[in-house]
């Protein structure tokens, strides 16, 4: 089925108009409000709505600003043949014309019957505008409704796809409605079972089965429970009245028990304290024995010690005497050796005295010759010095001319040797050869034959009159000669009175004089130095000193030697000397007999000191031993006034010995008594048996508390019989496992099965959607590229889906597509199944899309135009309503152009387009008549539609796209040519190109 | 003259007869138990007993409900001759076991008595015998309760010339109540070893526990249940029976077994081999109902294998049983295995695509190693289908 054209009058807001259809691809585009979606909807209404039509539906159509019905004129191709329908609706007045090529006219039913044929429309022609939704909502992509999902509207044409796929032999299977009664009966009974995600439903029989098996169980547990506790009481009664009955047994016995035992305590107490007794008797006995015993001992100890010190005391005496006489014998040797060798000591004194006094006569012997050298050496240096002092008093004399002194004068002497030599040269002599008057020069009177140099100028009077003025020659330098002369003078002589000499001569011989005299004294002090003149004193003063002590020391040591032993004093030092070696050797031969003498000395003293010792020690033991035995003595008396002499001793000790044995006997009874009643057990047993029967008594009470509980739990009330309970409860339990057992047999066995059925119907769904899904896959390869698959799921009615997957992407639910996809994914879908279901219709379907691609970006646009053209290349009539047209320009479709002033009424007048058969060959519109004025936006219309044509269009073509005459078409080129908006180009017929696209 | 008396045991009054689910069958089965004490009673008095002797088991429990106590004691009042008792191991005696609990005591004196507990292992002198019971005082127990009788005659403090009855409870030699209880467990407890009593110092041992009638020595006899109360066990097996006695001091016992039961107790077994032997089963079962059902008690253990549609034939005439019979206690191991008709009818539909392939795939299914859920399954769309 294919449009050609439509013609609409008084159809809201067109006046009349007509639109011819593009066999394969339609563009219709327009502003907003320019009633593109009017014409939409009126090739719909022409198709779908009963011409009788009345109400919201004919409302709905009527033009608010033109006069008249509706009308709707449909051209169209259909079963081979080409269609007129003629439509006008007036409600219960309308009218329906439906006419073939071939001569068939139908009219108003008939017409909506036949029509409803050629639409393959089992519903038949729509009276409400509800119903018209259905009706081919598949190809009709109404404005706002392209992102809806169109799988219900797929889902819908179910049967018709079947049909189709099968005709192709594309393998698809039909389930049949006993299918359908069997999986909706299965479906109910799992829903019965079974919630949506496959859980046991609350309150099904299964989950009541359940429930009831674990109460059941449960009561099961609690009757058994019951019936334990209630068998555990009655071991409880019988085991608390065996413990009670053994407790009762045992107690008295060991009660019977403890009394004995503390009586023996009792017992072992009186028996304890008579033993103490006893042992004190015992040993108080043992303790006289013994006392008399060792009183005895000691008495006899006693006498025998003292007999044997006695015996001892006689050769002690003797020994004693004996050694007093020694200690005597050798005090006496040891004074005499004492006394020689005091005597020796004296000598050797005094040839000590003799030899010290021999060494000082030496000393003092020595010391004065020292003295007189000394003295020899005064003289010697009081004569020089006195030379010394003569020749500087001869140096003090002289004037103190230095040789510099001397240099100085010989200088200034020579300069004024030098200045009068030169002075001589220039001045003026005068010479008073004779004169007879005075002759008076400056003053002074001249003599005759008086000379006189004048080196200045002077007056020279002579006589009264005569006035002369000599002046020298050489000018100022006679002058300053003088002067320089006179200086020189004047420094000489101020320097001869400074030394105090007269000449230079003089000064000369000053010099050489004053050099002698203190080489002289250089020479003599040189001398004086030499002879030390300057220590001398103090060695003086020492030798003197020195002398004085050895005077001395010889004189005290002359006193210390008795006068008659005094030597003679020697004269001379070497004769002190042999003096001297003579008592050197008499004090050396003396101190060696001193020293032999004094060893002597030494050695009997030693010996006396030993004698000594030994008799002192002798006295000592002589005496200690008297004394012990007068000590021995005495407390042998003591003892024997004590204790009494042998005999009465020995009859007392006998006594002390009877009493003592028996002390022991009755200690011994006794013991054996209270060792008979094992006291160290006695209270460990008393002890044991306290507890023993604390035990028993507790045990006692603790099985009367247990019997009188287990009695208690004994103590039915007659009204449950908890042995019968476990029995019916463990029935109970048996027959709620049973019934679940069966619940959940019936259970599985339901879930198997829709399980199997939902598997199943997918696997036929599959089969019938898979050959969509690969038509929707080849369409969306335009948009998303090789690769991408659909699944189209159709197998629940109430639930079909799309989901999109992309290449290595996972699969997306339709809905949650972005806007632009949901546009696109969507048209892919009513594309790939109208393609299908078109076979029916002679292989082409109409399919409508109005404004269907609003959220496409521009790339997508230019996609969508290639998945677009691909569908009508496989037989359908794309019809794309847009207010872009320029964005469809590469669709190559067939452009109808609506404005807001629809004004072209020659159009819809236009007979060609009504032409049975024109329709097939041409969807350009007729060309208008040349009288007719070009319309106010004509180079706008030009350039939209170049730009349509990308830029590039014949002009044939581009003339027949804007449906103007030649010439209108040729002046507005011409405009556009001249504003250098398009150019001229190559082709036949020539072409134009946007300027910018060439 | 011998002394006459009627042995009877395990009455087992108050037994809930739990695994039968409905109420009202419950309550007939327990008040038979009852019932039959006056048909006791009536022999009693018919034959002309001196004493009545119930071996153990008077009660089902150890702690039974008042009601039943007090109904015991009222139809044992209405016996006009002692009736002697012991505790057995349902009932058994011991510390706060029911016979010392005050209302037993109270309705015993008030309504009966002629009921006489033997608690204690001592010979019991009446007037016509010599009773030597063993009491069982705790459930199980491990020693022969008749151990005490053994030297019982040593120095004999009772008439000599009486018969001496042993009344005992418990199992001897391959005999145990418990084995064909669907309720117990057995334990081998409770075991009474006749060959250790003095036999000839001995003339009748009323023994008690199993529930059929059986001689187990020349003057030793289980009475059994006078009532039955479980499946019998082999044929060998004869509940429902009271023993008439007559005994005397030295003789032989004479013992006569009559029949007090009332309700019927039947085991039926059935295999099937093709579906044609439901219709066989079906009348087997009308054979052993007969005509009242409603008195009738059935075990059904069934085995083999049937198609869908006579499995389910099956299911229902096992259902209509479980009504109206007293009780049917089923063991049904009956596997479905659809027919070759079933299958084809099932599997093999060109235009039911989708159920042909789900049954193809069942009936695989049931080839696998766990078919029971596919077998169901199949039962199921079966079902939907039809």
């Amino acid at each position: 089925m294919r449009l050609i054209s439509l013609t609409v009058r008084n159809y809201r807001l067109h006046r009349e108009q007509t639109v011819h259809f593009h066999p394969e691809r339609q563009l219709i585009g327009g502003p907003n409000e320019t009633g593109k979606s009017t014409l939409a909807e009126a090739v719909h209404r022409a198709l779908f709505m009963r011409h009788r039509s009345a109400g919201e539906a004919l409302n709905e159509m009527k033009s608010d600003i033109h006069n008249g019905h509706p009308e709707v004129n449909l051209v169209f191709e259909a079963q081979g043949r080409r269609w007129t329908l003629d439509k006008r609706f007036s409600g219960a007045n309308g009218t329906a014309r439906l006419m073939s090529d071939e001569g068939a006219n139908f009219q108003g039913d008939a017409a909506e019957e036949k029509l409803s044929e050629l639409t393959q429309n089992a519903e038949g022609t729509a009276t409400t505008v509800k119903q018209l939704g259905t009706r081919w909502s598949h190809l009709w992509v109404w404005q706002g409704s392209s992102g809806e999902d169109p799988s219900q509207q797929t889902a819908n044409l179910r049967d018709q796809l079947v049909q189709r796929l099968q005709a192709q032999g594309l393998a698809a299977v039909m389930q049949s409605a006993t299918d359908e009664r069997a999986r909706e009966k299965i479906r109910s009974l799992y829903d019965v079972i079974y919630t949506e995600k496959g859980a046991v439903k609350a309150n099904s029989r299964l989950d009541r089965a359940n429930k009831e098996f674990a109460s059941a169980h449960e009561a099961h547990d609690r009757a058994v429970d019951t019936q334990a506790r209630l068998e555990a009481a009655v071991t409880a009664l019988e085991e608390a009245e065996v413990d009670q009955r053994e407790a009762n047994a045992a107690l008295p016995g060991e009660r019977e028990k403890l009394k004995v035992t503390e009586e023996a305590i009792a017992r072992a107490k009186v028996l304890e304290q008579q033993k103490e007794a006893h042992e004190l008797r015992a040993e108080q006995a043992t303790k006289t024995r013994e006392e008399i015993e060792t009183a005895d001992t000691e008495i006899r100890g006693l006498s025998e010690r003292i007999r044997i010190l006695e015996n001892d005391l006689c050769p002690k005496r003797s020994d004693l005497e004996s050694l007093a006489l020694q200690e005597r014998a050798a005090l006496e040797d040891s004074g005499k050796a004492r006394d020689e060798a005091r005597q020796v000591a004296d000598k050797v004194r005094a040839a000590r005295l003799q030899d010290e006094l021999a060494v000082a006569t030496i000393t003092l012997m020595e010391k004065q010759e020292q003295l007189e050298a000394l003295i020899r050496k005064e003289n010697d240096i009081r004569q020089n010095t006195e030379e010394l002092h003569q020749l500087q008093d001869d140096l003090a004399k002289l004037p103190a001319v230095s040789p510099e002194d001397l240099a100085e004068l010989k200088s200034l002497e020579s300069g004024i040797g030098e200045k009068q030599a030169a002075l001589n040269a220039i001045a003026a002599g005068i010479e008073c050869v004779a004169t007879d008057l005075t002759v008076d020069l400056d003053g002074k009177t001249l003599a005759p034959g008086e000379t006189c140099v004048i080196t200045e100028a002077k007056d020279l009077r002579v006589g009264g009159g005569t006035l002369l003025r000599i002046r020298p020659g050489g000018g100022a330098t006679l002058g300053k000669l003088i002067c320089e002369l006179d200086s020189l003078r004047s420094r000489l002589n101020l320097e001869l009175d400074r030394l105090t000499i007269r000449s230079v001569t003089e000064a000369t011989d000053v010099v050489t004089r004053r050099r002698d005299l203190e080489q002289q004294i250089s020479n003599k002090e040189a001398t004086l130095k030499a002879m030390g003149a300057a220590k001398l004193p103090a060695e003086l003063q020492s030798a003197r000193n020195q002398l004085n002590i050895s005077e001395e020391e010889v004189k005290r040591r002359t006193e210390g030697i008795a006068e008659e032993l005094r030597p003679a004093r020697p004269t001379t030092v070497e004769e002190a000397r042999a003096h001297r070696e003579k008592t050197d050797r008499t004090v050396s031969e003396t101190v060696d007999q001193e020293q032999t003498l004094s060893a002597i000395a030494e050695a009997r003293h030693e010996r006396w000191t030993g004698q000594k010792t030994l008799l002192n020690h002798a006295e000592g033991e002589l005496r200690a031993a008297i004394k012990e035995v007068d000590e021995l003595t005495m407390r042998s008396g003591l003892l024997e006034r004590k204790y009494g002499l042998a005999e009465a001793r020995s009859a007392a000790l006998e006594n002390a010995r009877l009493a003592e044995k028996t002390a022991q006997d009755t200690l011994s009874a006794t013991q054996r008594d209270l060792d008979e009643l094992r006291p160290n057990l006695l209270e460990g047993e008393r002890q044991r048996l306290i507890q023993v029967i604390a035990a028993l008594d507790a045990k006692r009470i603790d099985a009367g508390n247990r019997r009188a509980r287990a009695e208690a739990q004994l103590d039915q009330d007659g009204t449950r019989d908890p042995a019968a309970e476990v029995l019916r409860a463990r029935a109970a339990m048996a027959s709620a496992l049973e019934v679940k057992d069966r619940e959940q047999r019936h259970a599985d066995g339901i879930r198997l099965l829709h399980k199997l059925f939902s598997d199943s119907q997918s696997a036929i769904n599959e089969g019938l959607t898979q050959p969509i899904a690969d038509r929707v896959a080849g369409y969306l390869e335009f948009l998303f590229g090789r690769g991408v698959r659909v699944r189209v799921d159709l197998s629940d009615p109430g639930k079909p889906g799309i989901q999109l997957i992309k290449p290595g992407e996972p699969p997306f639910g339709f809905e949650s597509l972005s806007g632009g996809t949901k546009e696109q994914v969507s048209a892919a879908v009513r594309l790939a199944t109208a393609e299908i279901i078109a076979a029916a219709y002679d292989g082409c379907l109409p399919i409508l899309f109005d404004d269907a691609f609003a959220y496409a970006d521009p790339a997508r646009v230019q996609s969508l135009q290639s998945m677009l053209y691909h569908a009508a290349s496989k037989g359908l009539q794309v019809i794309v309503l847009t207010c872009t047209p320029a964005d469809y320009t590469g669709l190559g479709a067939g452009v109808h152009r609506l404005t807001n002033q629809p004004r072209l009424p020659s159009l819809a007048a236009n007979p060609a387009s009504e032409t049975p058969g024109s329709g097939t060959s041409s969807a350009s519109p007729a060309p208008l008549a040349e009288a007719q004025p070009l319309p106010d936006d004509a180079e706008s219309q030009f350039m939209e539609a170049l730009q349509a044509q990308g830029g590039s269009a014949g002009n044939q073509t581009l003339r027949s796209l804007l449906g103007w005459d030649e010439n209108s078409y040729d002046q507005v080129k011409t405009s556009l040519i001249t504003q250098n908006l398009i150019a001229p180009g190559r082709g036949r017929g020539g072409s134009v190109i946007l300027i910018g696209q060439a | 003259m011998p002394t006459t008396f009627l042995h009877t045991a395990d009455w087992q009054l108050g037994k809930p007869f739990a695994r039968v689910a409905d109420a009202t069958k419950r309550n007939r089965l327990q008040d038979e138990r009852i019932e039959c004490l006056k048909r006791i009673g009536a022999l009693a008095e018919k034959e002309g007993a001196d004493f009545i002797l119930v071996a153990g088991d008077l009660f089902d429990s150890p702690t039974p409900l008042n009601s039943t106590v007090a109904r015991a004691c009222e139809a044992i009042g209405a016996m006009k001759v002692p009736v002697l008792v012991i505790p057995g191991n349902h009932d058994h005696g011991g510390p706060g076991s029911l016979w010392e609990q005050p209302f037993f005591v109270r309705q015993k004196e008030q309504l009966a008595p002629n009921l006489q507990v033997l608690l204690d292992p001592v010979p019991v002198v009446l007037g016509k015998a010599v009773i030597f019971p063993a009491p069982l005082l705790r459930r199980q127990s491990l020693g022969d309760p008749c151990a005490w009788i053994r030297s019982a005659f040593d120095a004999p403090e009772f008439p000599t010339d009486l018969p001496r009855i042993v009344l005992a409870h418990g199992s001897v030699q391959g005999f145990d109540s418990a084995q064909d209880d669907e309720d117990e467990e057995s334990k081998g407890l409770n075991r009474i070893d006749l060959s250790r009593l003095p036999d000839t110092e001995i003339d009748f041992i009323a023994l008690g526990d199993w529930h059929g009638t059986k001689e187990v020595g020349p003057k030793a006899l289980y009475s059994g249940t006078p009532e039955i109360d479980r499946f019998p066990k082999g044929e060998t097996n004869s509940p429902g029976n009271v023993l008439i006695v007559k005994a005397e001091r030295g003789g032989s016992p004479q013992v006569q077994q009559v029949e007090t039961g009332r309700f019927r107790w039947h085991v039926l077994e059935h295999r099937f081999s093709e579906d044609s032997g439901f219709d066989e089963f079906v009348s087997e079962t009308k054979e052993a109902i007969g005509q009242w059902g409603q008195d009738c008690l059935l075990k059904i253990s069934l085995d083999g294998s049937l198609g869908i549609e006579t499995s389910s034939r099956l299911e229902n005439w096992l259902s209509d049983l479980e009504t109206r019979l007293l009780r049917v206690k089923l063991e049904n191991r009956v596997a479905i295995a659809p027919t070759a008709e079933e299958i084809a009818a099932l599997a093999r539909r060109p235009d039911d695509p989708l159920i042909s392939s789900v049954a193809s795939r069942l009936i695989a299914l049931t080839q696998g190693q766990n078919p029971d859920v596919a077998l169901l399954a199949l039962r199921e769309l079966h079902a939907a289908l039809h």
